[in-house]
């Protein structure tokens, strides 16, 4: 390699491409097959949210939090809930409490099947991805019994939630779940011992738990690098102080370990969906809303399907936010992600890639170098599975 | 000998038959991206209608786009909407994509998908189920074949 | 713990205080930032988080407040260090060679406050606002929208 006959060429990826759904732009420089450094670029889904949230009333901002991220979407209106009942110095009910933690933990099942699936996509397995996706939609006919709507579940409220459950549906819930269960299992099995996914995991990405601290990375990435690390547990919200559940950490530090956090994961909430819904208390399941807030600041912490969640909440008084800050886990998880490429061949990015389970319309919330025409080349992420395949 | 106006209706129905769709992120919260990824996979399975969805643009009859269009996204939606063959048709799928819904009015969102390119087919919903995606799929089939026989 | 915490960095501490709901803030003098970082990393072995940095534009005050959110692991706490930077001329130092996992939050900042960290090389704008805004910082509060084409 001395004197250079390869030269470094940058491979651009993004930010059309069809597996991820989402318009992301990495710029890879490659030296032959091996990544030497890797840029992201942000932006493309950049919506302004923030400074959308100062112009709309705290009720209205409920929507739009639901609408900051899709797919963990109840993550964000807990959340969002949350700091706007600290500001105003209500508590919901305990009732509300549960029902909160049972539709986010159908959430955070649903996310990380998803991810699941499109992880099995990108190595190659595209029967898994299919069988996962399918059962999948044993958890969206849940989310849909529950809150009536598929993906946005415009489920949580200031001061409660907006739909109680009676008991016909917590039996039909309980009924669905030993059928999830079971497939996870099977999942986890095909995960744990499928010839396939372990050579393409395991030990690629590897995020020793020292890296994982600096770079200050949040979520299953971080657990699945030995840190142990869960808001659920640390700082409890909703009714997570009084539902027993395990906090899932591995040591491996690579893709693999990342995936089987998650999928044991999957498990934990199942059982916390059957204890919230076994142990519901009665009452009311929201207050009287208020519409106004009194001036004041408050954070909140949440454990979204990708990591740690944080609102950052200023009221000078009135109807709207003053400020009203989102940090969502997947800006986290990005700078620690680029410096997982380094060193791996080509084949290997759609592997880490989706072990970080990448979100980034929540990392736009608030907002990659245009597409260079000419000499770079532009590859999409399923070409990029294809070449790994071949 | 076949003429032209045979071999052009054998690509017309090839294309009824069986159109190829891509699909385009312009700045959509993901919830109209996974309930299209839905429609792909077993439960919906709209591969057996030979709907596909393709990686290029270069391939493409239909171009899905899902969210508002953002100022970042608006360029390159315009270049993937030249690189795609005529004929081309685009979805605008969910609210955002049809009006720019709760976004509208920000200063990094152009609006609805029709500010930037034309529209043939809105289907709106926050986000669509996937029923209304096939549906809206079936009717913009229902459009081209009009398009094609009809005059 | 917390009486610990707060003697630990009592040389540092303008004002302290608690928000709605629980978590506790430090008011830290602007100059003082890097050296509250330093104790902290000694303190708890570089077992120290970054979350996020807030900015919030005290628009009537003629300051931008930047609320650095932290978390600590070994005592499985979460704190809050203020700090204040004039509106007109927003400097402050950089922590990104201490928790390096502070960069893109830096950068942000930096794209929509228009905050300079001194010491981080990688600041770049536009970061994540569009090309055409350029120069603009959308999230202050006197910043009007980009002009109606």
């Amino acid at each position: 390699m001395e004197g250079s006959l390869t030269s470094i060429i940058n491979l651009i990826f993004g930010p059309q491409h069809p597996a991820l759904h989402e318009p992301e732009l990495f710029r890879f420089k490659v030296e032959g097959e091996i990544v030497v450094k890797a840029e992201p670029r942000i932006g493309y889904v950049h919506r302004g949210i923030e400074k959308l949230f100062e112009k709309n009333t705290y009720i209205k901002g409920i929507y739009l939090s639901e609408r900051i991220c899709g797919i963990c979407n109840v993550a964000h209106t807990v959340c969002y809930c949350q700091v706007v009942e600290n500001v105003m110095n209500i508590e919901p009910p305990p009732r509300a409490k549960y029902l909160r933690a049972v539709v986010h933990e159908l959430n955070r099942i649903h996310s990380h099947l998803l991810l699941l699936g499109v992880a099995a996509e990108e190595l190659g397995f595209d029967t898994l991805f299919m069988l996962i996706w399918r059962d999948r939609e044993l958890v969206m006919d849940l989310i849909e019994l529950i809150t009536g709507n598929r993906v946005m579940s415009a489920f949580n409220t200031i001061g409660g939630v907006r739909r109680d459950v009676n008991a016909e549906t917590i039996e039909k819930v309980l009924k669905v779940l030993p059928k999830l269960e079971e497939r996870v299992k099977y999942y986890r099995k095909v995960f744990e011992e499928d010839p396939t996914i372990r050579k393409r995991t395991v030990d690629v990405g590897i995020l020793p738990r020292r890296d994982a601290i600096r770079y200050c990375v949040v979520g299953p990435m971080a657990r699945g690098s030995a840190v142990d690390v869960d808001i659920r547990r640390d700082i409890p919200y909703a009714a997570y102080d009084e539902i027993p559940f395990n906090v899932i950490v591995r040591d491996e530090c690579d893709v693999w370990a990342r995936l089987m956090v998650r999928v044991d994961e999957v498990l934990e909430s199942i059982n916390i969906v059957r204890y919230a819904l076994e142990h519901l208390p009665s009452g009311q399941i929201r207050l009287p809303l208020k519409r106004s807030a009194p001036p004041g600041e408050a954070i909140s912490r949440v454990e979204a399907p990708r990591g740690e969640l944080l609102y950052h909440l200023v009221s000078k008084g009135g109807i709207t936010p003053y400020r009203l800050k989102v940090r969502t886990p997947t800006l986290a998880n990005l700078l620690a992600a680029s410096k997982l490429f380094e060193g791996h061949t080509i084949a290997d990015i759609p592997a880490i890639l989706v072990s970080i389970d990448p979100c980034f319309a929540c990392t736009d919330r608030v907002t990659l170098v245009d597409v260079k025409s000419g000499k770079s080349t532009k590859v999409s992420l399923r070409e990029l599975a294809r070449r790994g395949r071949e | 000998m076949i003429d032209v106006y045979t071999l052009k209706r054998l690509a017309l129905w090839g294309r009824l038959r069986s159109p190829w769709i891509l699909h385009f992120n312009s700045g959509s919260c993901n919830a109209c991206d996974i309930e299209l990824l839905a429609a792909i996979t077993p439960r919906f399975d709209v591969e057996r209608f030979g709907i596909k969805v393709v990686p290029s643009p270069r391939h493409a009859d239909i171009l899905v786009v899902t969210g508002p269009v953002t100022r970042q996204a608006a360029p390159r939606l315009k270049r993937i909407y030249e690189q795609m063959p005529n004929p081309k048709y685009v979805m605008a799928l969910g609210t955002c994509a049809c009006s720019g819904g709760i976004f509208r009015g920000s200063y990094a969102v152009m609006g609805g998908v029709d500010k930037v390119i034309p529209v043939d087919i809105y289907v709106p919903g926050c986000p669509p189920r996937p029923e209304a995606i096939i549906d809206g799929i079936v009717k913009l089939l229902k459009k081209m074949e009009a398009e094609t026989y009809g005059k | 713990m917390e009486s610990k915490l707060s003697e630990k960095l009592k040389d540092f501490i303008i004002e302290s205080g608690k928000f709605k709901g629980g978590s506790e803030f430090f008011k830290v003098d602007r100059g003082k930032l890097r050296d509250v970082f330093n104790a902290l990393l000694r303190e708890f072995k570089g077992e120290v988080h970054v979350t996020t940095i807030t900015a919030i534009d005290r628009l009537d005050e003629k300051k931008i407040e930047l609320d650095y959110e932290i978390w600590i692991y070994p005592i499985k706490k979460a704190i809050t260090i203020k700090v204040d930077t004039p509106r007109d001329d927003p400097k402050v130092d950089s922590i990104i060679d201490l928790v390096p996992g502070a960069l893109l939050y830096e950068l942000e900042v930096h794209d929509l406050f228009g905050v300079k960290f001194i010491g981080n090389s990688y600041l770049v704008k536009p970061f994540i606002i569009s090309e055409d805004l350029g120069s603009a910082t959308p999230l202050r509060k006197d910043w009007r929208g980009p002009s109606r084409q």
